[in-house]
């Protein structure tokens, strides 16, 4: 590193030594407020309040888990614009590798059978473990993109202990991946617009991903099965984001884990 | 000082440490794998910091539950009893946004580096400013 280098990455540190410090007396000070607060802030108070309150039905999600309710009710247009994004970076992610000469088959490799047939173990309970994370995303911690991710560590799992031509000669491909993906996200656009569509065929009013009855809309999602409350839109939201994010991620895991000869980088 | 709101300040102090050193790796370090590395460090940070911000001290315990009821509640009162002792929804339903989108990011990032690495053979900042003198000698 030359002189000039060393000089500027020193002034680099001191200057970010001085924010640093700057921050932390903020903070220490009260100048972010008083942290932690004792009381809960008004928007969060108003959501917590309200997302399983069946005292106030126009307002309420049924959904145990405020957090999802933030997520697919209170803020679904916000994680509807999320799932676009991921959408997006995935389609930019095929365009830059639309050289991908395919996938050669070679020598099944893999770790020892040990390692193999307890991995086949983990799989399983793994799967139920991500089922259930995203099918009870509104009464537990948990949702469909948790669930989502849980299951794509499932691809790599398999990459790692089988190999990638395991993936592949179960049937499953990257176009078939995508497929899977482009059905996920268009169940959820179908999910948003049915009250839409049920309120034009009955004729009254309506909202684009309206959940719960408001007070110029009598349409609502089901609350309730049997017993159990079921979040209104927010349970099926969850499962098509769970397929969607599972896809999503596997996509990417099985993409880099190609050979750089069959990505097309290197001749 | 109470030994909760000195952990509290204490972590958020060192979450700003661990901001401005991936700040710094970004900055000067010629790797461009090392840059994404840094700028995942810096976002990971970021939310710690969002999610920490959404913690309470309730009035009633000295800490608080997370935001999801436990049973069904039957009456108001339990509504005002959860209200009394959960933390703030708001943030961590912002973080999980922000992961995802984060995700999208760094993959789509990782995939321009491997692309990159296939132009230039290698990953350095430089090699393209390299690449151009060449151009100019010959």
């Amino acid at each position: 590193m030359s002189a000039e280098k060393i000089r500027k990455s020193s002034l680099i540190a001191f200057v970010l030594a001085i924010v640093t410090l700057s921050i932390s007396i903020v903070i220490v000070s009260g100048g972010l407020g008083i942290l932690p607060p004792k009381d809960l802030r008004e928007l969060g108070r108003t959501i917590t309040a309200n997302c399983f309150n069946p005292w106030n039905r126009t307002l309420t999600s049924f959904s145990l888990n405020a957090v999802s309710a933030v997520i697919w009710d209170y803020r679904g247009i916000d994680t509807i614009f999320e799932t676009a994004v991921l959408f997006a970076a995935i389609a930019g992610l095929s365009m830059l590798f639309k050289d991908v000469k395919g996938f050669t088959l070679g020598r099944v490799g893999g770790l020892t059978l040990i390692a193999k047939k307890s991995v086949k173990l983990v799989i399983l309970l793994t799967t139920i473990a991500s089922i259930s994370i995203a099918v009870h995303g509104h009464l537990t911690p948990g949702g469909g993109f948790q669930g989502g991710s849980v299951l794509a560590v499932i691809t790599s799992l398999i990459v790692v202990v089988y190999s990638i031509e395991t993936i592949y000669r179960s049937g499953i491909s990257l176009n078939i991946i995508m497929k899977i993906r482009y059905t996920a996200l268009l169940i959820i656009m179908i999910i948003a617009i049915i009250p839409v569509l049920y309120g034009l065929a009955i004729g009254v009013h309506a909202y684009f991903m309206q959940n719960i009855s408001k007070d110029d809309s009598p349409i609502s999602m089901p609350t309730n099965f049997f017993d159990t409350p079921l979040g209104g839109s927010i349970f099926f939201f969850n499962l098509a984001e769970y397929i969607a994010i599972a896809t999503s991620l596997s996509f990417v895991v099985l993409l880099f884990s190609m050979r750089l000869k069959e990505l097309g980088l290197e001749d | 000082m109470n030994i909760l709101v000195l952990a509290f300040t204490t972590t958020a102090i060192v979450l700003i440490v661990n901001l401005v050193i991936a700040t710094y790796g970004i900055f000067t370090d010629r790797s461009l794998l090392k840059k994404v590395i840094s700028l995942f460090i810096f976002s990971d940070t970021l939310s710690v910091f969002a999610i920490l911000i959404g913690f309470r001290i309730p009035k009633i315990t000295s800490f608080p539950r997370q935001p999801i009821y436990l049973d069904i509640p039957n009456t108001v009162k339990d509504i005002e009893e959860f209200l009394a002792r959960t933390v703030d929804p708001i943030p961590q339903a912002f973080i999980i946004t922000a992961i995802v989108i984060n995700l999208a990011v760094f993959s789509f990032l990782a995939g321009l580096l491997l692309q990159y690495y296939k132009h230039f053979g290698s990953l350095d900042v430089h090699a393209l400013e390299e690449e151009e003198v060449i151009d100019e000698v010959y």
